[in-house]
């Protein structure tokens, strides 16, 4: 007792005072009602063209679509150290007349504040990230790297569905944090708590299931820094007539180390942990248990900009971790736009296109299980860096020149899988890319213009030997993206992108039961590339207004499946401002 | 040239004689320009916008121990955990008042209420897109869905206008919601003796200026800050005030809809009322009310429904001491129905709390079976309402609103038609204690149909939240449970008739009894409250609650609870209630234990009002809650409940 007073009160004395983060202590505005929000107009034109040599006498060739959106955010505070939020959706679809194709509706609402002067909290809607292996909203294939031309619509898509540009997850519930600030020893621990519904009970079949996380953070000094991660989605027992209960713990820890002098700054960090994925009343299906780690260690000439990294890793088969590892596309879904195409109504099967624009294929949940991906666009990271069943190493480097114009970044990722699926040999994965940007505000004094031109390249391949048994696998895919920014006039830039996916070979792809066991194994053969190049004016009203018009001309072509040969004019005008 | 210079003054001319004769605008301030753009000069506006309103988080966590019969034809259960965040129907997450004024004695106003669910379906909107199929016609967009689901009006939107002539002043008010009274006999709702448990907030409460305001307010006054539809009742229509009229008289005119109204028929269905009033003296006043209501049955709105009530009301202080009545009749009407005009009254005698003496009221009244008028503070329970259609209340489709269910056991200076009763309350207090209680006996006027209804004051939200959103009658284990709005009530049926007719009147006692208490304990203030309420439902007259078998239904109930500020900013707070209910042999009897209702229910509760900043509060409560009929062995549940409600007004 004695002991636990003393320890109390060195402990108090040590903490000198308890606060936030510095740039979350107030909420900044002292207008008591307010109104932000972002409007938009956009309009699509499509034209597809079948390239079968057969009329299709089914098929509408051509799609309009459109509409006019306005988001409100109604901005109160009660108090100084409170604000709600209530965003509403005004939305008027290309071709209402008199209100009729008007819908009025709630996008998003939250509180938030400061107790005390001390703790932070958020209730309704938020937005919630940990770490890249407990919650982390991973970006969908081909955001990184993709030409500006084609961002826009993946901008649209991806504010819509509240992809943020910080990975965060949308989540409905509620989450705190504070932090104690040390006098000796250590400089701050932060504290980070959050507890979502995922999954609302339907009092029959289905319970709630809750997603939380604490996360606790040490940081010694700027050189080291410790953490602590805990993220957990687990059934509540009892809310529906369901005795089954999922339970997915994931603990991991982390650190991080810097230090630098006038020439050198050197970085390493790790993380590392493990999961629990298990069903209770349920003794027919086994648990799984996952571990992971994975360390990172970066070293950077200040002078010359060139920073050189190293990452090795291992994740086991059986690590799952809904929170980092769901994925933005839902794969199993068709595209809305031209969902059957030929004389024969043949379903179309998701393109490079669809990713960009098509609001159907999007998930904004986390999903218990790994979801579905395609292989052909992405077989080594298909669940971002916490993709399960892989280990080995990856070689990163990258070059920001002094004025900043130029960016270069390469990076080798050798990997294999822990365990082999189907068989004892692992598949062993490669993957080289590049990238190269120039961007410049002012190209000289006489052409006070911007400019912004980029190329990037990508080569993934996967293998694996074969036996008398089973084929062996050999898949490759190839992305090429090349984008042009040029302002021509006041604001007015002329915008010009490309990109190519080409993919062919063969794999097996993994069917699995409802709790995620593989049972068996689905020939996966491809030999097709689809390429998209678009040209278009942007004008800028300003730092939050630009009115857009581009023509694309998307074309796939696969040679197994003739069918699936076809191409899309599209024409976009897109107006979006925020305020 | 010369011809166009004549022509151009001569076509000037006669446009200029044309504007001569023009009509001229008595209210204009300027004289008309020629010609160009208009207006020449910014006409200028003190037109101002304020927006206010609540946000309110409710979120209830429930842990049943056992599955609790929630309907026994769909073999529905309560879930043994329950998580729903959000609250009833009609209670959202945000409500925001919007108003202005065009001028100073304008204004308008409306709401928005906004709901949250929290429950995962996460999308780029809260509603699900509309399918093309179901968008309206351009040539018809009223004919199908346009707004979203999340995102509506709770009260409505009102115009409201001020008229000062030399005899009075006028204000009308057009729209809906409004909040109406008129008379407790004509349109009013239950306020009784504002004795009640403070443990349970209602969605509507305010927060008050800090966490204590509430609970010394309530010691202090006897009463909480209420909002605005605290006693009184929706309208829909308009409303016309005449105020400080010669002779000290007012009036107050309306037509429009109650909620009994309710619907979007193009069949007229309508109410309309007023009142006329007249003071002297100091306080007192004698007016004449009326509300009556019309519907009709057809389509051809040939054949009507409704009612007719009409008063006298008076009220005359001396001394302190008030007489006050009001007195008159109603009738009923439908196409089966034609019983004409009865009586209603009641009337108050309150004396002064003075030397000592505790303030005592009287309260007698006598409704007549005939009167009906769910607008009122007496529930109609004795006469058939007519219905458009025989589907059961609570189900799609019913007509069914607030149909007669049985002589109910009704709490002090509630009352019903068919009944005659009397109420003695007692008011008395020192600094530190007070108290205020009375009792209460009323009768059947005529012998009414063989049923007996009443409430469970303990967990009455914790079981009202069993059943969410709908209003399902003739449910729980035996299906004699019936869900309305934030309370069940239990349906008992007698045995005593002679061959399906009802023999015996039902005679009613009740006594009520609260204490106050309040000091402090380590320099902080506590609050004791306790409730205490017998009530018995008997075949013979007693003035005094009975507590044999010889009454039909027998119910004790008694609430404690204790408010203990701990800081400026922290309040902790406990609640105990224990309630217990006994049928004697003439009721329901159970088929395997051959005994009637022996019913025990418990509750008890902690928790703590936090303060979150200006107009913010948080608070966080903790239910054991238990019920159990030894008898009926289906009738109990037993579990925990937490709320935690998060309440800020701007």
């Amino acid at each position: 007792m004695k002991n636990w007073f003393i320890t109390f009160s060195i402990l108090c004395v040590w903490i000198s005072v308890v606060k936030l983060d510095a740039q979350t202590k107030q909420i900044v505005s002292t207008k008591k009602f307010n109104i932000t929000g972002l409007a938009r107009g956009n309009f699509y034109a499509d034209r597809l063209n079948q390239s079968s040599g057969i009329i299709d006498s089914v098929t509408i060739p051509k799609l309009n679509s459109g509409h006019i959106l306005s988001d409100l955010a109604f901005s109160i505070r009660p108090s100084k150290s409170m604000e709600v939020l209530a965003m509403a959706r005004i939305r008027n679809d290309y071709g209402g007349f008199w209100g009729s194709g008007v819908t009025f509706d709630i996008r998003q609402m939250y509180v938030k504040g400061v107790i005390g002067g001390i703790v932070r909290y958020q209730l309704g809607d938020i937005n919630d990230r940990m770490t890249k292996y407990t919650l982390w909203n991973q970006d969908q294939e081909f955001l990184q790297t993709t030409p500006t031309i084609f961002k826009q619509q993946f901008d649209v898509l991806n504010y819509d569905h509240f992809y943020n540009f910080n990975n965060s997850w949308r989540q409905q519930g509620a989450a705190t944090e504070f932090a104690l600030v040390f006098k000796k020893f250590i400089k701050e621990i932060q504290f980070h708590g959050v507890a979502t519904r995922v999954k609302a009970s339907d009092n029959v079949a289905n319970n709630d299931r809750i997603f939380s996380g604490v996360n606790m953070q040490l940081i010694q000094s700027k050189f080291f820094s410790f953490g602590l991660n805990y993220a957990g989605l687990s059934d509540i027992d009892g809310t529906s007539k369901n005795k089954e209960l999922f339970r997915n713990p994931v603990l991991t820890g982390n650190a991080s180390f810097n230090w630098d002098n006038a020439k050198w700054e050197i970085f390493a960090q790790t993380e590392f942990g493990k999961s629990k994925t298990f069903i209770l009343n349920n003794e027919i299906v086994p648990s799984k248990n996952g571990k992971f780690w994975e360390v990172e260690g970066a070293i950077k000439q200040k002078k010359t900009g060139i920073r050189i990294a190293g990452v090795i890793k291992r994740i086991d088969s059986e690590f799952l971790s809904p929170g980092a590892q769901t994925k933005r596309v839902h794969f199993q879904q068709l595209p809305i736009a031209y969902n059957r195409i030929g004389n024969e109504q043949v379903i179309r099967p998701l393109t490079i296109i669809d990713l960009m624009r098509e609001s159907s294929l999007c998930n904004m949940q986390l999903q218990a299980y790994l979801m579905d991906f395609s292989p052909k666009y992405d077989n080594i990271t298909p669940y971002g860096d916490a993709t399960p069943n892989r280990q080995g190493s990856i070689i990163k480097s990258d070059w920001v020149s002094k004025n900043k114009n130029w960016v270069v970044k390469a990076e080798q990722l050798n990997l294999q899988e822990v365990r082999g699926e189907g068989t004892t040999l692992p598949r062993k994965f490669n993957r080289t890319s590049a990238s190269l940007s120039y961007t410049n505000n002012k190209i000289s004094e006489k052409w006070a213009k911007r400019i912004h031109v980029g190329i990037s390249y990508r080569m993934d391949q996967t293998k694996r030997e074969g036996t008398e048994f089973y084929r062996g696998v050999d898949l490759s895919t190839n992305v090429m993206g090349v984008g042009a920014e040029i302002e021509v006039l006041r604001n007015i830039d002329v915008i010009f992108g490309y990109q190519e996916v080409k993919y062919s070979g063969f794999d097996y792809t993994a069917k699995r039961d409802e709790y995620a066991f593989i049972y068996n194994f689905s020939e996966y053969e491809v030999d097709g590339n689809e390429t998209m190049v678009a040209a278009g004016l942007r004008y800028r009203f300003g730092e939050k207004s630009f009115l857009s018009a581009q023509w694309n001309k998307f074309d796939v072509s696969d040679k197994l499946i003739g069918t699936s040969n076809y191409k899309v004019n599209q024409f976009m005008l897109l107006y979006q401002m925020s305020f | 040239m010369g011809q166009f210079t004549r022509a151009f003054f001569l076509l000037f001319s006669l446009m200029h004689g044309f504007g001569s004769f023009a009509q001229i605008d008595s209210l204009r301030l300027f004289e008309r320009p020629a010609f160009g753009l208009f207006p020449k000069i910014d006409p200028g506006s003190d037109n101002s916008i304020k927006v206010s309103g609540y946000y309110r988080f409710f979120g209830t966590f429930t842990n049943q121990l056992d599955p609790y019969i929630l309907n026994a034809a769909i073999n529905d259960t309560v879930n043994r955990r329950s998580l729903f965040i959000g609250d009833d129907s009609q209670l959202p997450n945000l409500n925001l008042q919007v108003s202005g004024r065009s001028g100073e004695r304008s204004s308008w106003g409306f709401d928005l209420m906004i709901f949250q669910f929290l429950n995962g379906a996460i999308g780029t909107s809260y509603g699900k897109q509309i399918p093309d199929s179901l968008r309206p016609n351009i040539q018809t967009p009223l004919s199908s869905i346009r707004l979203g689901g999340s995102l509506g009006m709770l009260l409505g939107m009102n115009l409201h206008g001020d008229f000062k002539t030399k005899t009075g002043s006028l204000r009308g008010h057009l729209g809906g919601i409004q909040w109406v009274n008129l008379s407790d006999l004509t349109i009013a709702s239950f306020s009784g003796y504002n004795r009640f448990t403070l443990y349970e907030r209602n969605p509507w409460d305010p927060t008050g200026t800090d966490i204590g305001t509430r609970y010394n307010q309530y010691f202090e006054q006897g009463s909480i800050n209420q909002d605005n539809r605290w006693g009184n009742r929706a309208f829909v229509g308009g409303v016309l005030e005449g105020v400080d009229f010669p002779g000290r008289t007012s009036f107050t005119a309306m037509i429009g809809k109650t909620e009994l109204n309710g619907g979007f028929s193009s069949v007229p269905n309508y109410s309309y009322g007023g009142k006329f009033k007249k003071e002297w003296g100091a306080k007192d006043f004698i007016s004449v009310n009326t509300i009556n209501s019309t519907s009709y049955t057809d389509s051809l709105a040939l054949q009507s429904y409704g009612f007719h009530v009409a008063t006298l009301e008076w009220s005359i202080e001396r001394n302190g001491f008030q007489f006050r009545g009001e007195a008159g009749a109603g009738n009923y009407f439908s196409p089966t129905n034609k019983a004409g005009w009865s009586e209603l009254m009641q009337v108050k005698i309150k004396t002064p709390m003075r030397n000592g003496f505790p303030s005592m009221e009287l309260h007698a009244y006598r409704i007549s079976p005939d009167v009906v008028n769910n607008n009122a503070l007496y529930w109609n329970t004795s006469t058939p309402e007519y219905q458009a259609n025989a589907i059961p209340a609570g189900s799609v489709g019913s007509s069914a609103v607030l149909q007669p269910f049985g002589s109910a056991m009704i709490r002090m200076g509630q009352m019903t038609n068919n009944r005659q009763g009397l109420n003695i309350n007692l008011e008395a207090g020192k600094k530190k204690l007070k108290f205020t209680g009375g009792v209460g006996f009323s009768s059947e006027i005529k012998a009414a149909a063989p049923v007996i209804t009443y409430t469970h004051p303990v967990n009455q939200f914790t079981r009202a939240r069993f059943w969410r959103w709908g209003f399902p009658a003739n449910v729980g284990p035996y299906n004699r449970y019936s869900h309305i709005f934030r309370d069940v009530y239990e349906t008992v049926n007698l045995s005593d008739d002679s061959s399906g007719t009802t023999v015996y009147k039902k005679h009613f006692a009740t006594l009520e009894g609260q204490v106050k208490y309040h000091t402090k304990i380590a320099g902080r203030d506590i609050y004791i409250f306790s409730l205490t309420q017998l009530s018995s439902s008997q075949r013979d007259f007693s003035p005094i609650v009975v507590t044999s078998e010889k009454a039909y239904i027998r119910q004790y109930t008694s609430e404690v609870e204790a408010y203990y500020m701990i800081s400026r900013g922290f309040l902790l707070n406990s609640y105990f209630g224990i309630e217990r209910t006994l049928g004697n042999y003439l009721t329901d009897i159970d088929e395997n234990t051959r005994r009637p209702r022996n019913q025990y229910g418990q509750g008890v509760g902690v928790g703590c009002d936090i303060d979150m900043g200006k107009n913010a509060r948080l608070y966080i409560r903790h239910r054991w809650y238990s019920f159990k009929d030894t008898s009926f062995e289906l009738d109990q549940f037993k579990g925990r409940e937490l709320t935690v409600e998060l309440k800020a007004f701007f």
